[in-house]
């Protein structure tokens, strides 16, 4: 597993100063500007009503002898505040006594209406301020004074806010950056550390590792200890684990040592017992035909009979014998592989039973089959035994039919000997394939219950498995498939 | 902390009566518009006033920029204007200071026929009848302390305060200062300021 780092963690922690300042500070900004705007359109409006006031004053006298011309020389002193566009003075009846114009423009003023009650209002028209002030004298309104001033001063004023406010910022934001880069020491590099690490573990699987121990006593050097111990804690059981798994192999290493060796002693043993065995029963076979041969004549019938029991005997014993030895050799005997044609096996096998029982009426269905990995020698044997059996169990039925072939089950390819004849119960099938183990009395279908046991060994060797299904007079049905041969 | 508070408080009621601003303009022309009589508005010009209803207020209005001597038998509660010989203001004068104050002195008008009866009198005005005994008028009005009103030609010349002159449609006037500072009348330099004249030594010029 590979960690990439998109945006480490320091330069989030960069950025989350560089916004929280940036943002505060626009935010403080706005709010000063807000305010400034606010007061210093009051104290314009202070301002323009102290001379609105003045000339107020200065022009009761022009107002009420109507002389246009002293009110327009008081006007005129306006002309000391650039601020101020136009003025004017009006008469008690509105109409228009005296103007003023900054820009020398003479254009009609109007008034505009004062709220009644008030001795002065003022509005923003646009990009201007307007004020109008009653003149009152003794007690009496004689005019009003009408001033108008531009707020390019306001504009002026913004403009310079805001290009102070972006130099602070840049400002700030550079400190943000440095401050950042002073703590990013303490907070941001130890948990990047860390990540390194822990990705380092995760990727090499070395629980030895560890992260470099934190010397300050904040949340990440707790964070450090805990994945350290951690660590330890992993490399602590990762090392029990593996001494149990060695300790496990150890034994059964031994213990396969040990039953191999008491196998091969057994086998030796049964090997020898059978070996041994065959010398005295060929003796008592031999004896008897001699006894038969020579002395028949003397002897009665009964004793004859008798004779012929003890032959018979012998015989079965010499059988038993041998396939005791067969079965010992199929297990000790070294695979010899070739690429076997299952089917044309088969047909062999086929043709040999219908020789040996010509008079029997039977049918082998045989498929053509792939070839496969396996010992001839050992496949033929379980061919024998697998139709052998088909052969014998179908021997109570006038007709019978025998199948062999294959099929794909999970993927691979099992074979089956299929036959209709006195089948078995299926209870029953586990015992099938244990040695000398027999469902059927010798009485009815003869044999020495060897021959699926050896079968069992055969497919076990080839890694394979054998296994039966059936129903009393209905047939039986063996499966089997080979694996890789051991 | 304060001052932020402030300075959102104030964001928002500016916000408020920028919001609100439509409605306050109508109400604004309602009031003004019942107002309309009694108040300063931009009505249509009212009718031209009278030669007589000018000079009247003028007279009236001379009240309120002059000073006199406090004299000891003179009742100051209220301030008389007199008109000397013929009066040419028929009602027009007494409608003019009809309930009005200076200084918070009632402001009385009265007709005179000789000098004998201007015992408190603080504004004379002498009216054109009186031209030929001008100058036993202006002698005799020097024991009154009074200023001094006419329109006769020439009037401030012959040693009166104030003469009232007509200049095309406008009235103004010319102020003689000498006799003024010689009875001890003061004058507020706003008056003089619109005179069309000023003649004569105040009291500051010796």
């Amino acid at each position: 597993m590979r960690l990439t780092f998109s945006r480490s963690i320091s330069t989030k922690l960069t950025l989350m100063n560089m916004l929280v300042s940036g943002a505060a500070l626009v935010l403080a900004c706005a709010a000063f500007f807000t305010y400034d705007q606010f007061t210093f359109r009051q104290s314009l409006a202070h301002t323009l009503s102290a001379q609105a006031e003045i000339i107020g004053s200065n022009s009761v006298s022009a107002l009420l002898f109507n002389d246009p011309l002293s009110a327009g020389n008081t006007l005129s002193a306006l002309r000391s505040s650039p601020d101020i566009a136009s003025a004017g003075i009006f008469a008690r009846d509105g109409r228009a006594f005296a103007q003023y114009s900054r820009d020398g423009a003479d254009d009609t003023l109007e008034l505009p209406p004062i709220p009644a009650g008030k001795p002065e209002a003022y509005w923003i028209k646009g990009n201007h301020l307007v004020l109008v002030r009653t003149i009152v004298f003794q007690g009496k309104p004689v005019g009003a004074v009408y001033i108008r001033a531009d707020l390019r001063e306001l504009s002026q004023r913004l403009r310079r806010y805001a290009a102070i406010a972006f130099a602070v910022l840049l400002l700030s934001l550079i400190a943000a950056l440095l401050v950042s880069s002073l703590f990013r020491k303490s907070v941001s590099q130890p948990i990047v550390d860390l990540a390194h690490v822990a990705a380092a573990v995760s990727q090499d699987k070395n629980y030895s590792t560890r992260a470099a121990p934190s010397k300050e006593a904040d949340e990440v050097g707790l964070l450090i200890t805990a994945f350290n111990d951690m660590l330890s804690e992993i490399q602590q059981r990762d090392d029990a684990l593996r001494k149990a798994h060695d300790e496990l192999e150890d034994r059964v290493t031994q213990r396969t040592r040990e039953l191999l060796f008491t196998n091969r002693e057994l086998e030796a043993f049964s090997y020898s017992v059978s070996h041994d065995l065959r010398g005295p029963v060929d003796a008592l076979n031999g004896f008897t035909y001699v006894l038969l041969k020579e002395y028949g004549g003397k002897l009665d019938a009964k004793a004859k009979d008798l004779v012929e029991h003890i032959r018979g005997s012998g015989r079965r014993m010499i059988q038993l014998i041998d396939d005791l030895l067969n079965l010992s050799r199929v297990t000790s005997s070294v695979l010899r592989l070739e690429s076997v044609d299952l089917g044309l096996m088969a047909r062999s096998v086929a043709d040999d039973l219908s020789c040996g029982q010509p008079q029997r009426k039977v049918e082998f269905v045989i498929s053509d089959l792939e070839k496969v990995d396996g010992d001839p020698r050992l496949l033929r044997i379980v061919l024998e035994n697998l139709l052998g059996n088909a052969w014998k169990y179908t021997s109570a039925h006038a007709r019978g039919r025998i199948e062999f072939g294959s099929e794909i089950k999970d993927g691979r390819t099992v074979y089956f000997v299929r036959d209709d004849g006195a089948g078995f119960d299926p209870r029953t099938a586990e015992r099938l394939f244990q040695p000398f183990q027999r469902l059927h009395p010798v009485t009815e279908f003869p044999g020495n219950g060897i021959g699926l046991a050896t079968v069992q060994r055969i497919v076990r060797r080839h890694g394979g498995e054998v296994w039966a299904t059936a129903q009393v007079q209905q047939g039986a049905t063996f499966y089997f498939w080979l694996g890789t041969p051991k | 902390m304060e001052a932020l508070n402030l300075v959102v408080t104030r964001f928002r009621e500016r916000s408020q009566t920028q919001f609100r601003r439509p409605l306050f303009v109508v109400l604004l022309a309602i009031v003004s518009f019942f107002s309309a009589t009694s108040h300063l508005s931009a009505q249509p010009q009212p009718i031209r006033p009278t030669e007589a209803q000018v000079k009247a207020a003028y007279l009236f209005n001379f009240g309120k920029f002059v000073r006199w001597p406090s004299l000891p038998h003179q009742h100051n509660d209220s301030l008389a204007i007199c008109v000397l010989g013929k009066n040419p203001f028929g009602s027009v004068l007494d409608a003019t200071v009809e309930g009005e104050t200076i200084d918070g002195r009632s402001v009385v008008a009265r007709n005179i026929p000789t000098l004998q009866e201007a015992a408190g009198c603080q504004i004379l005005f002498v009216s054109a009848s009186e031209e030929g005994r001008l100058t036993a008028v202006l002698a005799g009005a020097r024991q009154l302390r009074a200023l001094t009103v006419s329109d006769i030609p020439r009037f401030a010349e012959r040693g009166g305060m104030i003469e009232l002159v007509t200049q095309g449609e406008r009235i103004r006037f010319v102020a003689n200062v000498s006799p003024m500072a010689e009875q001890g009348i003061t004058v507020s330099s706003e008056l003089l300021k619109v005179a069309v004249k000023v003649i004569g030594k105040s009291a500051g010029e010796n």
